[in-house]
């Protein structure tokens, strides 16, 4: 009678938690949706200024960063299956890899941002400021949606070493690990959805 | 714990074949954007991340094996979101 109690209370447990979890995702979207929204309309506004300004943009960098991701978001969707499968080390090892390509990406980001800075292309400096006003909004949207994307992949970063150290070979606790490293799991592939979006509009849309 | 051995997870093979999809459609991507067709160019590029968000919700993210709910609320933001970016960016 006691077990089937604690299913119940596991089950009413996981069911809080996703729906819980998916309305924090839906916010987050929101966010990001918004300011792809008004990217757009500075967009419309000043096309030939984003144009030139898009020029200047590191396509290499942002494919490599997307390659990055989606790998990454593959090795995090694998660590929950690894963990069905009672794979527990496996799904460790995944969860380790997904840490790796997260910093990977960062690397990639700082080399990025530090060409950009090298070149004066910064908020506030006078080689920006200098430019036509749609420029300095192209770079400031650029400035502010990575420094917001990265800000996620930080948190991310930090929910999947809490994922590594909870994943362990504990029956007890077993659904309720399921659970959260879902969750995470959840998150980071959210971390991979916006970007998918930042790649395109930043990168390729010229 | 029966259920959870018998929960529908993805297979590794499965992760490893929409990964490479994911990735196709990121070469697809970046090589139409290097066509200057004019706001077609930006239609595909769209369309095409469109589609690479409707693969990581359904088979990374599992949408589809969760609440309906959830599938209905994330199939309507991204289209909504589709719009309202080529709307404005049109």
């Amino acid at each position: 009678m006691s077990s089937v109690a604690g299913n119940t209370a596991v089950q009413l447990h996981e069911g809080r938690s996703a729906t819980s979890m998916w309305l924090v995702l839906f916010i987050e979207l929101t966010l990001f949706g918004v300011m792809f929204i008004v990217y757009g309309s500075y967009r419309f506004m000043h096309l030939t200024a984003f144009h030139l300004a898009a020029l200047g943009m590191d396509t290499q960098a942002g494919l490599i960063n997307t390659i990055i991701l989606l790998t990454s978001g593959m090795t995090a969707a694998m660590s929950v299956t690894a963990f069905q499968k009672k794979n527990i080390r496996f799904s460790r090892f995944l969860i380790s890899l997904t840490i790796l390509f997260a910093l990977a990406f960062l690397l990639n980001k700082f080399f990025e941002f530090s060409g950009k800075i090298q070149n004066g292309i910064y908020p506030g400096s006078s080689d920006l400021m200098s430019k036509p006003e749609g420029e300095i909004i192209y770079f400031g949207l650029f400035y502010v949606l990575s420094g917001l994307h990265i800000l996620h992949l930080l948190a991310g970063i930090i929910f999947l070493i809490l994922a590594f150290k909870m994943v362990r070979t504990n029956a007890d606790a077993e659904a309720l690990q399921i659970t959260k490293l879902k969750n995470i799991t959840l998150f980071w592939n959210v971390v991979c959805l916006i970007w998918l979006f930042l790649y395109p509009l930043f990168y390729l849309i010229h | 714990m029966q259920e959870l051995k018998q929960e529908t997870g993805t297979g590794y093979s499965q992760n490893i074949y929409i990964w490479l999809v994911l990735l196709a459609l990121t070469a697809v991507m970046t090589a139409v954007a290097g066509i200057d067709l004019g706001d077609v160019t930006i239609l595909i590029v769209l369309v095409v991340a469109i589609v690479q968000a409707w693969f990581i919700l359904n088979y990374f993210m599992n949408v589809k094996q969760d609440n309906k709910t959830y599938r209905i609320f994330t199939t309507a933001s991204i289209v909504l979101l589709f719009f309202f970016i080529y709307l404005c960016i049109h």
